[in-house]
């Protein structure tokens, strides 16, 4: 289980990450990062919401309300074009990092 | 033989739904949200074999209690523009009651030995660092009054001595300096300072007419700026409330008033000077 500061942290580059692929909502979200980190990464269920709204605040992602195939009216989330290029300033980051840990850790390959 | 109360799954929702309501940071559309989430989560623990009522716990336990709820939203919206905004209205309501308070009451912060003290008087708008020497035999105090002034250092300010012989109170030679110009200038014109050196004015040591005149704008201002941070949560509040009643009241909007907030919300944007606009004509 991850620390809850590195779950904070990591949440962001998460997030869009996931919508790079694609729009989505924030209940496949949590799931797609729970079956990605094969569980390690436990977001609780009510902690996603403001995370997404921030960043919709801050003009990185977009929303809209659509009625999903359920019938149910769902929001949905898209990548906006401030939040590709955040994301790939994050991916830069966190690949330094990566890189640097991996170097002192003489690791080939990192798993979780 | 005991009877098992049948579950009702609406009258739940219905709880939980006002239970949001009743959390002053979740708006509408975050409920709305939340709503679906559960129900996401529902229809999992169903489709794992999970009866309707065990669904709805487990459900809720996953997305956590509507007090929890508020608290991540609080916070999640508590630290955008809010900090800043509230240390900036603080720092001029501090400056606001500084000035309401030293026009109300000449009051002095400390006081040391009788015949050389050092005091700070807040008088008028003027925060004074005075230098006292009293000669006790002349009962002369010899004043040395610094204005404070960030910019110009301690060099703004007025010196005299105070006679109090055979009864008589009066200040005689006075001798004023400093700048009228820089953050001095500034701190006269916002009613902090007098807004000059004259003998006069000098004894005044608050806002003339004319400095009241000009500050009248910047707190104009830093009222302005005020009102949201305070203003805004007892609105948003009393919005939840009256929601709430309404919600009591009539029930849970309609799915057609649902329908017609999300247009709005989802409406194409409007083209610019769309009446030169020709599509294939």
């Amino acid at each position: 289980m991850l620390s809850r500061d590195l779950v904070a942290a990591s949440s962001k580059p998460l997030v869009l990450s996931i919508l790079a692929d694609g729009e989505s909502y924030g209940y496949e979200i949590i799931q797609k990062v729970r079956e990605l980190s094969g569980g390690h990464i436990e977001w609780s269920d009510g902690t996603l919401y403001p995370v997404l709204h921030r960043l919709e605040r801050d003009g990185l992602i977009e929303s809209e309300w659509r009625q999903a195939e359920s019938g149910r009216d769902r929001k949905y989330y898209s990548l906006s074009k401030a939040g590709g290029n955040a994301l790939k300033a994050e991916r830069q980051q966190w690949l330094t990092v990566h890189k640097t840990l991996s170097k002192l850790w003489r690791l080939k390959n990192v798993s979780i | 033989m005991a009877t098992q109360k049948r579950f009702d799954l609406n009258a739940a929702m219905e709880n939980w739904r006002q239970e949001l309501a009743a959390q002053p940071h979740l708006s509408f559309d975050h409920r709305r949200e939340l709503e679906d989430h559960l129900a996401n989560s529902m229809d999992e623990f169903r489709r794992r074999g999970r009866d309707e009522k065990e669904a709805f716990r487990l459900a809720c336990l996953r997305i956590g209690t509507p007090r929890k709820l508020n608290r991540e939203f609080e916070k999640g919206h508590g630290f955008g523009w809010d900090l800043p905004y509230a240390m900036t209205a603080g720092l001029l309501l501090f400056l606001g009651c500084l000035w309401v308070w030293s026009h109300c009451a000449k009051h002095s912060l400390f006081y040391g030995r009788p015949n050389e003290n050092i005091s700070v008087v807040i008088d008028r708008g003027i925060v004074q660092f005075q230098l006292n020497r009293r000669n006790v035999e002349d009962d002369v105090r010899h004043v040395n009054s610094f204005l404070y002034n960030p910019r110009a250092g301690f060099n703004s300010g007025f010196e005299w001595d105070e006679h109090r012989r055979h009864g008589a109170s009066g200040r005689e030679s006075l001798k004023a300096w400093g700048p009228k110009t820089g953050m001095a200038g500034f701190l006269a014109k916002c009613g902090f300072a007098s807004w000059s050196s004259t003998w006069g004015q000098a004894f005044s040591f608050g806002s003339s007419f004319r400095s009241r005149e000009i500050f009248a704008p910047f707190w104009f201002l830093a009222l302005m700026a005020l009102l949201p941070v305070f203003a805004q949560p007892i609105a948003r509040r009393g919005i939840r409330a009256i929601k709430l009643l309404w919600i009591r009241w009539r029930g849970e909007p309609s799915n057609r008033s649902l329908a017609v907030k999300s247009a709005l919300i989802n409406r194409e944007p409007r083209l610019k000077n769309s009446r030169q606009f020709v599509p294939f004509a």
